[in-house]
This record gives C-alpha cells, structure tokens and sequence, in this order.
C-alpha cells in the first residue's frame, strides 16, 4: 500500500533529517521513496526532478490523485547538473485515480529546510578557515550578524512547519515558506564567496534546491524578489 | 529608460546592435564556455578587443559619426557594457582584450610597457587575466600569499610563486597581470605582466553556476620568471604603484562591474515582456516595479561612472550601486520565474541562465559586504552631502 497523503504532510522531519545528512540526491530518493515505490512525483505541469537512478527505476508517474506508467512520450529535460534528470510528462487518459500525495510540497520544503541547514554549517566551516586581517572571518561581527539573520529564518520555516498538522500546510503558505527558504539560502550561499558560485560545490545544493521549488511550485506565493505590494 | 546625452546615445545604439549579436549564442556558451573562442570573430568581442586601449597606443578608435570612443572612460563604458550584460553577461566576460588588466596597465604602466599591452592587444584578437583572488584570501586579498622574490642579481628576473583563483579567462589568456607581494608593508606589492607561456605557469578550469562563458580558473605560478621590465610601476614611486594605487584603479572598474546586474535584470525584464503578452493588473504592477527598480540603479551607476571619471578616488558611489545592483540582478531574476508557471526553470533554459547568470555579480571586484564598507568610508569623509545631486552635471 503506498503511502497517503496525509502520511507524506507527516514527513518533512523525516526529509529534514535525510537532506541535512546525506544531501539532495538521498533526499530526493526518500521523498519519491515515500510517494510509494516506483513512484515518480510530477509537479502541477508535469515535470519531476529526481536522481538519475530513480528515473531509471520509475515504473509509476503521479500527479496529484492520478497516476500512469511512464512511457516513450515522457521527455527528458537537460538540468545541467550531473546526477539529476528532469522529466516532462502529460497525464494520458488511461491514468487512474490515486489517493493523492498532498503534502508533497510540505514534505519537499523540510527537505529544502535540511539542505538549508547542511548549507550553513558548511558556511561555518568555511568562515571558521578564513581571515580578514588577522580575525577569524566566522568572529568578524558582520559575518555573525549575516549567520544570525539566516538562522532566524530558518527558525521561523521551521516553526511555519512544526505547525502544520498532518495533511501538511495549505497550498499559499508553503509557496510563501519556498520563497522564504530561497531567499533564506541567497543569503546563506553569499556567505561562502565564490567558492558558493563553483559547480559541484555547496551552490550547486542551492540551485537544485530552486530548481525543485520551481518545478513543484503550487501557485503563486510571494515572489523572492520582492516586488509585490 | 535613462536619458543619454547624444554622444552616449549613439555609443549605446551601436552597442545595442553588436551586442544583438551575440544573443543567440548564450545557452551555446552556457553548456561550453570554449563555444565563446567560437565567437569571438562577432564585433562585439574583436572589435571590443580592440578597445579599451587610450587614445596614444590606439590608431583605430571606435568611430561614429562625428564622434569617437576610446571605451576608456567608465561613463562610456557603464553604456556599452550594459549591453553586453544584456546580451549575454558569460560572452562578454568571455571576451578577448583587456577590460580589467588593460585598466591597470594604463594606470601604472611605463610607455614600453604600454606598447608591449596594447600593442599585443591590437595584433590580433587576445584573452588576458586580471589575477588577484587567491584560494585563501578573496576578500582579504591584501594578506596574498603569492610572492614575487626579487633575483639576487639586480638585472635578473625576479620570481612569482603562488596560486591564484576565480580568475576570468584564465585558461585561454596569452599573458596579463599578476597581482603579488615582495615584502611585509603597505608598499610591499607588486602587479606584473605575466605571459601564461612563461615556464612554471599552470591553469585548470573552476567551472561555475552561471557566467560559464567567463572560463574561470586557478593559475598556479611555480618559480614563474618575472623580468625587471615586466613590473608594472617600477618607474613611479613606491607610493603610487602599491595596494592604494591599485585601489583607486578598482574603482575606475567598479561602474563597469555594477553595470552586469543592471544588464542581467534587465534581460530577465525584457524576456518577461516578450514571452507574456497578456498581464493581470498584479503582474502589470510588479513588472512596472521591476523596471522601475532597473531605472533607478541605472542612474546610480551611471553617477557613479561620472564620479570616478571626474575623480578615480571617488569609488564611494561605484561602491554603493555595485552592492545594489548584484541584489537587483538576483531579485530581478527570481521574479521573472514567477511570470512563467511551474517548471518554468526547466521550460525557459534562457531564463533559468540569467537567474544563475546573476548570482555571478556578488562576487566580482568585492562582495556587497566590502562594498558596503567603501559606502560607509564614502560617507565618513561627507562623500553622501544630502543637498548635492548624485549625478554630477556632464561637462560638454
Ligand atoms: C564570476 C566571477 C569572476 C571573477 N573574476 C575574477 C578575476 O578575473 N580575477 C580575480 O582575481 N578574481 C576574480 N573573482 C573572484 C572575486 O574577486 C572574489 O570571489 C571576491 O573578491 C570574494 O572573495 P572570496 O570569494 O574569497 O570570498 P571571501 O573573501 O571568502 O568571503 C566570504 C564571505 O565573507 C564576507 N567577508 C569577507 N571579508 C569581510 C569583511 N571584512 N567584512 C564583512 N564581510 C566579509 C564576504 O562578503 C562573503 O560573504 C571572480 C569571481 C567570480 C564569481
């Protein structure tokens, strides 16, 4: 029996705990993991992002309550970064009724919480080997204000979800807390200079995090830039 | 858009055509930074190549109409680069000639210097490094730890030792400049002219996020052999050609660096504008706040390239609209995403370019959080006085 909705909104300490350990590939393998096995998430216009070995081993797509096999009308999409794939599909009209993986995006922004937190501590690391003069950059008060303000935001998705029940939170408050974890991780990822800009690197978890904040994007919350009313 | 007097105008509508060009070559150079060698025959990488070169080692000028561009003032340069920036910000920062080591050259080099620089520049279309950063000291580039040892015998080459990172074309520059230290001291620095061919002399690629078309490397200088003629300054006063010389040339780049942001966000704009037709009144709103931001950091900057022009220790005003404009890039950027529905990082390969593309801004020629330092120091020394205009009347 695959898991239900209202198992997944549960997840997120779970997708937390995987991302900051083991990063976005583990992570993103648990989350499809726990749609149910096989099973590839596609977000509300048919895309999926997933490690390259889950695509290879999905033998069931799922969008909202509907799910299908895939088949050779499913197209691969270039990510640019090694290891992940994205898919587009279209639901056929053969596709069944499912109960549907509601929280998803819940669960995804714990994963994006934990990846956030794998970023800072490694900012940390980074900050604690460097020197501007003969100070400890992580000593230079600028640098802990700038850590403190991150850690303030985090604190509060953190809350955002402690709070959420089991069916997880309702479609404008998780866009809202994805917008907060992108910006949230701007100012985490400046931390690391350019080091933050290099492929592979600890930028590269931020950008597929964005990706998957696109891609899994339910409506329109705040925009990260900021240009709303 | 901000009002140009005639002169600049012209400049930016030839910008604005070269640059066109150089467009429809973007996600190319994005997926293989090499493409840009590719490229590198369109006017706006040869024919800017050939620019940025002061008017005395410079016999073919930028010509039109009546008027002529040497692209050595930031003014000039803050309009054209915009451009650029617009078009593709990986291309140009891809480009041959010598934006950023020329700018040194010029400021500390000897006349035989000069013509060595310039006239290597002018042969043919050329790549060069500006190598500053180090693995260890980005920010804190004053504690290098690259050395130039001076040889025991005072005709002798003198030594580069060290490693340097982030450094733009570093892989398929001929030669550029080499910034190092020869002793403890505010005076203890030296920048020189380095050709990658030099034995000693190594790069590898530092792939990137975004601006891929930059070709950023590490160099490592293994006993490099520097000869005496190749210390740029060594004419001038220790004074004139150490850390605070060097300072005030970085604030002559500074506009020209501020510039990308505005050019990323406005691409990101204008993608908006051409791929949605119809607009809610919310979306017409944001996007009219979105331009409205542009505008005005554009202002910034160019006040800030006429500062710097009127007085290169004037970085103050670069400083403060470079900070400005890397946030600008970044939030322009993620708000264009939000005009395209979900996936749209994957269905808008150009757009998601740009949104990458623009993270790149924070960290050239110093992070916002060094900027802001150069802001407060600006406004210290009464560099901000509230009843003067920002922008200092042009002088025709
Ligand atoms: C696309 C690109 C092109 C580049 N091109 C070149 C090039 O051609 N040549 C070259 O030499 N370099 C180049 N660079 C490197 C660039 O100049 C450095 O990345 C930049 O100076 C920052 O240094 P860093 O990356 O080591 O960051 P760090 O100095 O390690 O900074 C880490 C963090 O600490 C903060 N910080 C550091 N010092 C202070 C302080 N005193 N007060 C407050 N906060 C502080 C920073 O703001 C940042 O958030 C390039 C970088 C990029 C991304």
């Amino acid at each position: 029996m695959t898991r239900t909705g209202t198992a997944l909104g549960a997840a997120w300490p779970e997708m937390l705990a995987v991302a900051h350990a083991s990063g976005w590939s583990a992570a993103l393998t648990a989350l499809h993991a726990a749609a149910g096995p096989g099973v590839v998430v596609l977000g509300p216009a048919g895309h999926a992002l997933v490690p390259d070995e889950v695509a290879e081993d999905a033998d069931r797509l799922r969008q909202g309550e509907w799910e299908w096999a895939p088949d050779d009308t499913v197209e691969h999409l270039n990510t640019g970064v090694p290891g992940l794939t994205a898919l587009r599909a279209r639901r056929p009209v053969n596709a069944v009724q499912v109960p549907e993986a509601r929280s998803w995006t819940t669960a995804l922004a714990g994963l994006r919480l934990g990846l956030s937190y794998r970023l800072l501590e490694g900012a940390l690391r980074y900050l604690d080997q460097r020197h501007t003069g003969d100070v400890v950059l992580l000593q230079h008060s600028v640098v802990k204000s700038a850590v403190a303000d991150v850690v303030m935001e985090q604190l509060q998705v953190r809350c955002a979800l402690e709070g959420a029940g089991p069916d997880g939170l309702d479609a404008p408050a998780v866009a809202d807390l994805h917008a907060q974890i992108t910006a949230l991780d701007r100012a985490g990822v400046r931390l690391l200079g350019a080091h933050g800009y290099v492929e592979g690197g600890p930028g590269t978890a931020v950008h597929v995090s964005e990706l998957l904040a696109d891609a899994y994007r339910a409506g329109s919350g705040s925009t990260p830039g900021g240009f709303d009313e | 858009m901000t009002e140009l007097d005639p002169r600049l105008a012209r400049l930016q509508a030839q910008a604005r055509e070269w640059a066109a060009e150089m467009r429809p070559y973007a996600l190319e150079v994005d997926a293989d930074p090499e493409a840009v060698t590719r490229v590198a025959h369109l006017p706006a990488l040869a024919r800017v190549a050939a620019l940025q070169i002061p008017p005395e080692f410079n016999p073919e000028p930028l010509v039109l109409g009546d008027q002529t561009y040497y692209l050595m003032s930031a003014s000039e340069r803050v309009v054209f680069f915009e451009e650029g920036a617009c078009a593709d910000l990986g291309t140009m920062l891809g480009s041959p000639g010598g934006p950023m080591s020329g700018v040194v050259v010029d400021a500390l080099g000897s006349q035989e210097q000069k013509e060595w620089f310039y006239g290597r520049l002018l042969a043919r279309p050329t790549w060069t490094f500006f190598a500053l950063s180090e693995p260890e000291h980005g920010s804190d580039a004053v504690n290098m730890a690259t050395r130039l040892t001076a040889s025991p015998d005072p005709d002798g080459p003198a030594r580069l030792n060290g490693v340097k990172r982030y450094v733009g074309n570093a892989g398929r520059a001929e030669f550029g400049v080499v910034f190092a230290r020869t002793g403890p001291g505010p005076l203890g620095f030296a920048a020189t002219l380095v050709d990658a061919s030099t034995p000693g002399f190594a790069t590898t690629p530092v792939r990137t996020i975004g601006v891929r078309g930059a070709g950023l490397g590490e160099i490592t200088l293994n006993d490099v052999e520097v000869a005496p003629d190749r210390v740029l300054g060594a004419h001038l006063r220790p004074s004139r050609r150490g850390m605070a010389a060097w300072l005030r040339t970085f604030n002559l780049l500074r506009p020209a660096v501020a510039v990308m942001g505005v050019g990323v966000a406005r691409a990101a704009y204008e993608y908006v504008l051409a791929e949605r037709r119809s607009l809610r009144v919310t979306e017409r709103l944001r996007l009219e706040r979105m331009e409205r931001a542009i505008a005005t950091t554009r202002r910034m900057l160019r006040a800030a390239a006429a500062a710097v022009d009127h007085d290169p220790s004037a970085g103050h005003l670069a400083s403060a609209a470079k900070a400005t404009s890397a946030r600008l890039a970044e939030r322009v950027t993620l708000a264009a995403l939000d005009f395209f529905g979900p996936g749209a990082r994957l269905e808008h390969p150009l757009l998601d370019k740009l949104v990458r593309d623009a993270g790149s801004v924070e960290y050239m020629e110093g992070t916002s959080n060094i900027q802001r330092l150069g802001v407060f120091g600006g406004l210290l020394r009464g560099a901000f006085p509230p009843l003067q205009a920002a922008l200092l009347p042009t002088e025709s």
